[in-house]
């Protein structure tokens, strides 16, 4: 009943480019927004100054599903994602990953804990965590 | 034989492909059905409901989200890379275009087509005989 118009075979060419992006055989980004499967929630992490930025794309969790953990170096990322679904529904096709999900990755310096800000927009999750004083870059005053 | 050689004499095919590729990103859609129609579900994250553009033309449910500008720093992880999403969908004949219901929440848009009259089950009613 229902087609899709362009890549008929989307797991074919979601594997076919997951191995150009592997060989490199475009040298350009990988077309489709994918990660290895499995690997739910997408992260990005950027490094600043004094802080560091995570952001996680978690579309359809909500805010009290998600709990975030950070100690040293290191933060954790856990939730649910739950199927809208309602009673009665067939499915012709499903590639959203649902369930529960848990993620933890190595931050580039250690963080302050009670520095810690979250917020959740548009089913991105931001946060935002300041180094931890001994970590933060220190200007040092040349004398003459 | 150079980079650029070698692109020049892909078929123009797969040189459409993958300039799309570039361009756009294909979101990840859950397609149901249910009696009255049927649901689609896209993971766009990153997108306001103001920035999807939803087109049905020539029986293509074309759907395009443009999503916010990076972070800024220095990035030590990326799974993810700066684009807009795009997909599309053929409809088939049974799909009634004039009702077509849209909803952006928390990165998830969720559209619901309806179904032709002829194409929804119908329910016949079972007249009991009264009893005697």
């Amino acid at each position: 009943m229902l087609l899709d118009s362009w890549s008929p075979f989307f797991d074919v060419e979601k594997t076919l480019g997951e191995m150009d992006r592997l060989l490199g055989a475009m040298g350009q980004p990988l077309g489709l927004r994918s990660v290895p499967r499995g690997t739910f929630p997408a992260v990005n992490v950027y490094e600043q100054a004094d802080a560091a930025v995570l952001t996680a794309e978690v579309p359809g969790v909500s805010a009290e599903d998600l709990h975030l953990a950070v100690l040293g170096d290191s933060v954790t990322l856990r939730g649910e994602r739950k199927s809208e679904a309602g009673e009665g529904e067939r499915y012709y096709r499903r590639e959203r990953p649902m369930g529960t999900f848990e993620r933890t990755l190595t931050l580039p310096a250690p963080i302050d804990p009670d520095s810690v800000t979250a917020e959740y927009r548009n089913g991105i999750l931001r946060v935002r965590m300041e180094k931890a004083e001994e970590a933060k870059a220190k200007k040092i005053a040349v004398k003459s | 034989m150079s980079r650029e050689q070698q692109l020049a004499e892909k078929p123009k095919s797969e040189m459409d492909r993958a300039t799309k590729q570039t361009e756009y990103y294909q979101p990840a859609v859950d397609v149901s059905e249910t009696t009255d129609g049927l649901v689609l579900r896209y993971d766009m994250p990153g997108v306001h409901k103001d920035n999807v553009d939803i087109t049905v033309e020539g029986g293509i449910l074309r759907v395009i989200g443009k999503a916010d500008a990076e972070e800024s720093g220095r990035a030590v992880y990326r799974e993810t890379r700066v684009g807009d999403y795009r997909r599309e969908f053929s409809l088939s004949e049974d799909v009634d275009t004039g009702h077509v219901e849209a909803e952006m929440t928390a990165g998830v848009l969720t559209i619901r087509l309806s179904k032709k009259e002829h194409a929804r089950p119908r329910r016949i009613e079972i007249s009991t005989e009264a009893q005697g």
